[in-house]
Order: C-alpha cells, then structure tokens, then sequence
C-alpha cells in the first residue's frame, strides 16, 4: 500500500519557484492498477519519482507499506529501490553494448549470490514472449521489445510496485497497447501494484482507476473497476 | 576511443619507465662487474690524466717499487686507441682500446680471465687476446688474424669480464703497443700494482706520491663508484621523467573516466533507480580504471622490454637487464596510477542523482 500525506515538491528554476506537487494525498491499494494523467508540467512525473524513492518531497511524506519514506537516510534508499520498487522509463534505458539478459540482471548485479536471478530473469524473458531474445542486443529489437526487456529488468527483483513513466511515449498505439495488456496481466496474475504515468487518455482508461493531476493538485480520482 | 586514449597514456608511461630501469639496471650491474672484477689494483698514472691513454710515465718506476713489501706485483702497461678496422669510426663506441703488456698482466687479473684460447708470450710480437664481444663483433676467434696499422695480429685467446672491457679492449704485447704508439723505450703509459693486502692500498698510494713527483695513484674502484653515484642520480631523474609521462598517463585515464561518467549519466542514473548503492557505482567506475591501468601496465611492460632490446642492438656497449623489481615497479606504478585518477571520477558518478542522471543533467 501506498499512501501520501501533503506532499509537496518545489524547485527553483531560474529566478522562479516551481510547484511540482502542492499537498497531494493519495492512498493506492496493493495490486491496483492505477493511472496517472494530466498535462505536461502537472506533476506526473514529480510525484512517481517521489513515490519511488528517487527523490525527497520538499514536506510532506510517503509512505510504503507503512513506513516512511522521507525519514529513510539517503545511504539507506537504495534498499527500497532496490526491494520494493520497479522503474519503467519512456526511453527503455537499456545499455546498448550489453546484451537483453544482462540488462535484465543489471539491478541485481551489487547483490550477493546473485546467480540465482539468472533462471527468474529467463523466466521473465518467457512471460514477456522474448525468450529468443536474449542474448541479443537492444539495438537489435524493435522498440516494443526493447520495452519488454525493460519491464523484465523493472520485475527481477519481484518488486511490489511497478512504477511506469510515459513507457508508450516512443512506441506507436498497438505496440503501446500490447505492452499495456502485458502489464495488466502481470497486474492481475503477480499482484504487483502498477502505476502508470501518461497523457494518453485511451491507454489510461485500461486501468482501475485514474488520477488527474492539474498544477500539482489532484483535480480527479475515479476509479473505473473497484479493486477486490 | 576515449578508452583507448587512456591506455595508450598509461602504456607510453610504463614503457619509459620499464625500459629505462632495465637499461639502468643492466648499465649498473655492468659496474659491479667492473668493481668485482678490478678488485684492489691502483693504477699509477701521471698528475692530471684524464684519459689512461695520455698518460706516460717512466718505465723505471717499475724497479724502484719492485722491492716494496706492500705490493704483490707491478704490471707496465701501453695504451693505444684506434678505430676498429672497417669503421668510419666516431661515436657508438666504435673504437678498440689495444693494451700492450708484459707477463705480469697475468698476476693482475683473475684466473678465470681468459675464456678461451691462451695467453701469448710477453716477448712475442704480433698476438692479441680480445674481449669476447669485441670478437664476436669482428667475427674473429682464436687463431683468426686481424690487422692494425699495417701490423698483422693473430688472435691467441678470448677474454671475457661481463664488462665494458668485453666490448672494446684487445690485449697485445707491450713491444707491439710501443711500436704503434712511438712510446719511447723508457716510458709507459701507466703502471698497474696489485697490493699484498687491499688494505694496504692507502699506503702504497702514499708512498708513491709523496716519493716520485709528477705521479698520482687512482683506484678503479673510486672510478666506479663515481660511476654509480652517477647512475644513481641518473636513476633518480628517469624516475622523474617517468613518472612526467606516466602523470600524463594519469590525467588521459581521469579524463577517459571522467567522459566516461558524463557520457554514461543516464546509465549511472538508471543503475541508481535499480537500487545499485553509491558506492556499488563508485566501485564500478574505480573498476574500470583499474582495468584501464592493468591493460596499460601489461602493453607497457611488453613494449618497454622491446624497447630497451632495440637499444640494445643499436649501441653495443649497452647491455639491458630485466629484474623482476622493474617489472613489479612498473605495474604497480601502473595500477596506482589508475586507480587514484579513478577516485575523482568515480566519487562524481556516485554522488550523482538517480532522477537528474536518468534525464542526463
């Protein structure tokens, strides 16, 4: 379970103050499948990296299951990250001279006995339908692959939640709607929260519930399909 | 590319340093050879010679110290210098020193002196004994003939030292080096004196000092020990040179890394997302240096050894000794190097931020 309490974020651009988030609350169930929507400069982004634990809020809190994110030492996040959370960005962020499976295993790499991640990360390549896959590099696969293979990175060290930035921004409408269904069922069959950032209203509306964010403020909270 | 840059700084930095130590090394075992080898003989010389070659003294000082009680045996000796047969002669030491001596020579060197062949008579004319690389540059050995100044020289012996001598020095009979040097009969070049005791050396040099004016004794050994205080100094100062080029070596691996890091913004941003700690990233790029300065350490070692051996082809009077001390001073200068110019670059990636690297602020 997610839960934010007030959270704030400003930063200083130029001369100016931005207010990314002004006092957002918001409480997100584990396995909901939630949406993020909003304009560009809303806060989408702001509030997923505050969620997790990529950057500090400037007051208010977070919490993750229960425990407070804003009160954890910097030296001590990357447990979190590292445990809890999954990270899907809108330009894959694989690196290009290593191959698909290697990428998959990048986080897990700092760990101890980290030998065993190499059957789940084949097991992710198979649900994700790139078990042919791996031992290619990225820049070998299409974009909706090179997605696939990051969204298996994201899931390697079985997080609890999927943190998903604009990840159909480069990809054209099926593909993004494939990667979408990919994530719904991984949603549905692992329990793994998803949250989902993006400004395209029709892929939004596959999800349980939408959140719109104007200016920082949350202006909508519908939720489509009541989470059991 | 970057990379490559990096190892090819650390790689021109360990080269200089290890051919240079190996060439330093084998200069200064060529010396302890020498100061084995020229154990406790003075030689007598006139004031002020720099050259043993311009020296002459009076042949007569052989009998006036034949009764000493503190030496063991006196050995005349006619120093000529030429330029090897077939040689334009000039620089590279390409020329022969011819030694004319006596019998007693015998009594000034050790027993192993002559490698192979025999010594000639002091009465016979027309014979020679060579260093063994002076032969082996002549293609000549035992019984072969060489000419010198239209006199005819049969090779009766090979001498070998380890040394300088080895290169340059060709024994003959003292008749002959009078006759090519137009010595008067009365005169030699100088007078070598092998002491009873080493320590006695002191005495006798005082003695004939202060006894026969015009006169100075010098140790060869004080030769070369200036010689190696020299090499010493000169080691310092390749030290020098080398750690220039290889502090060159080091900037080319901090940029590499640093461009590196910068480059790789994103990537570090991500590794951080993922949950990698700061210093799993700072290891990581530390990592990497060091890699950059093994892979340069090695190429350097490698072409540093050839480099000297080329040296060594090209002037003869070189010799090259490889210690294993070169070769782990060297790598370890290599690795250090690396690792320290990683320090700054890899602090920088690990103090990065997750969210501005990932965007590649």
């Amino acid at each position: 379970m997610i839960r934010t309490e007030n959270l704030t974020k400003n930063y200083r651009l130029g001369q100016s103050v931005v207010h990314a988030l002004r006092s957002v609350n918001l409480l997100i169930n584990k396995g909901e499948f939630m949406s993020i929507v909003g304009p560009s400069g809303s806060g989408k982004t702001t509030l997923l990296n505050l969620i997790g634990a990529l950057d500090r809020p400037t007051s208010g809190k977070v919490f993750l299951d229960e425990v407070d994110l804003t009160q954890i030492p910097e030296r001590k996040l990357y447990e979190v990250r590292r445990n809890k959370i999954g990270f899907i960005f809108q330009q894959f962020h694989l690196i290009p001279t290593l191959t698909t499976l290697e990428n998959v295993l990048i986080p897990v790499i700092p760990i101890k006995n980290n030998a065993r991640f190499r059957d789940r990360a084949k097991e992710l390549f198979s649900i994700v339908g790139l078990e042919e896959r791996m031992n290619h590099k990225p820049n070998q696969l299409s974009g909706g692959e090179q997605q696939r293979v990051a969204i298996c990175r994201a899931l390697i060290n079985d997080p609890e939640v999927l943190l998903c930035d604009e990840i159909t921004g480069e990809l054209d409408t099926v593909t993004g709607e494939k990667i979408i269904g990919l994530l719904k069922e991984i949603n549905r069959r692992r329990g793994v929260t998803v949250l989902l950032v993006t400004h395209d209203t029709k892929i939004a509306s596959e999800s349980d519930r939408i959140v719109i964010l104007t200016d920082g403020r949350i202006t909508s909270d519908r939720t489509l399909k009541f989470h059991v | 590319m970057r990379t490559g840059l990096a190892i090819l700084g650390i790689t021109l930095g360990v080269m200089l340093i290890t051919s240079l130590l190996t060439i330093m090394d084998g200069l200064e075992s060529s010396i302890t050879n020498s100061l084995g080898l020229l154990s406790g003989n003075l030689i007598i010389q006139r004031n002020g010679t720099i050259d043993q070659a311009f020296s002459i003294v009076n042949l007569s000082l052989v009998e006036n110290l034949s009764g000493n009680p503190d030496i063991k045996a006196i050995s005349p000796e006619i120093y000529v210098v030429r330029t090897l047969p077939g040689d334009g002669g000039g620089v590279g030491g390409r020329f022969i020193n011819l030694i004319g001596i006596t019998d007693s020579y015998r009594e000034m060197v050790s027993s192993g002196y002559i490698k192979t062949g025999t010594y000639f008579n002091g009465s016979d004319r027309g014979k020679a004994i060579l260093g063994s690389k002076l032969a082996e540059r002549l293609g000549k050995d035992v019984n072969d003939s060489f000419r010198m100044d239209s006199t005819d020289f049969s090779i009766t012996g090979i001498f070998e030292t380890n040394t300088l001598a080895d290169l340059f020095i060709a024994l003959i009979p003292i008749a002959d080096a009078r006759a090519l040097s137009n010595m008067p009969e009365d005169k030699v070049s100088i007078i070598e004196v092998r002491p009873v005791d080493p320590e006695r050396a002191d005495a006798i040099k005082a003695y004939v000092e202060s006894n026969f004016d015009g006169y100075e004794v010098v140790f060869p050994e004080d030769l070369a020990k200036q010689a190696t205080d020299i090499l010493n100094t000169l080691r310092s100062t390749i030290w020098i040179i080398s750690s220039i080029a290889v502090l060159i070596g080091g900037i080319g691996i901090a940029n590499a890394m640093l461009m590196s890091v910068m480059e790789r913004t994103p990537e570090i941003g991500l590794l951080k997302a993922t949950g990698w700690r700061n210093i799993d990233v700072g290891y990581s790029v530390l990592l990497e240096a060091l890699g950059i300065g093994v892979i340069g350490g090695f190429i350097g070692i490698f072409f540093g050894v050839i480099a000297a051996q080329m040296a060594e082809n090209l002037i003869p009077a070189l010799s090259v000794r490889l210690t294993l001390i070169t070769l782990v001073e060297s790598f370890a200068f290599a690795v250090a190097l690396s690792l320290v110019s990683g320090i700054y670059p890899a602090v920088k990636a690990a103090r990065l931020s997750p969210i501005r690297a990932i965007r590649g602020e």
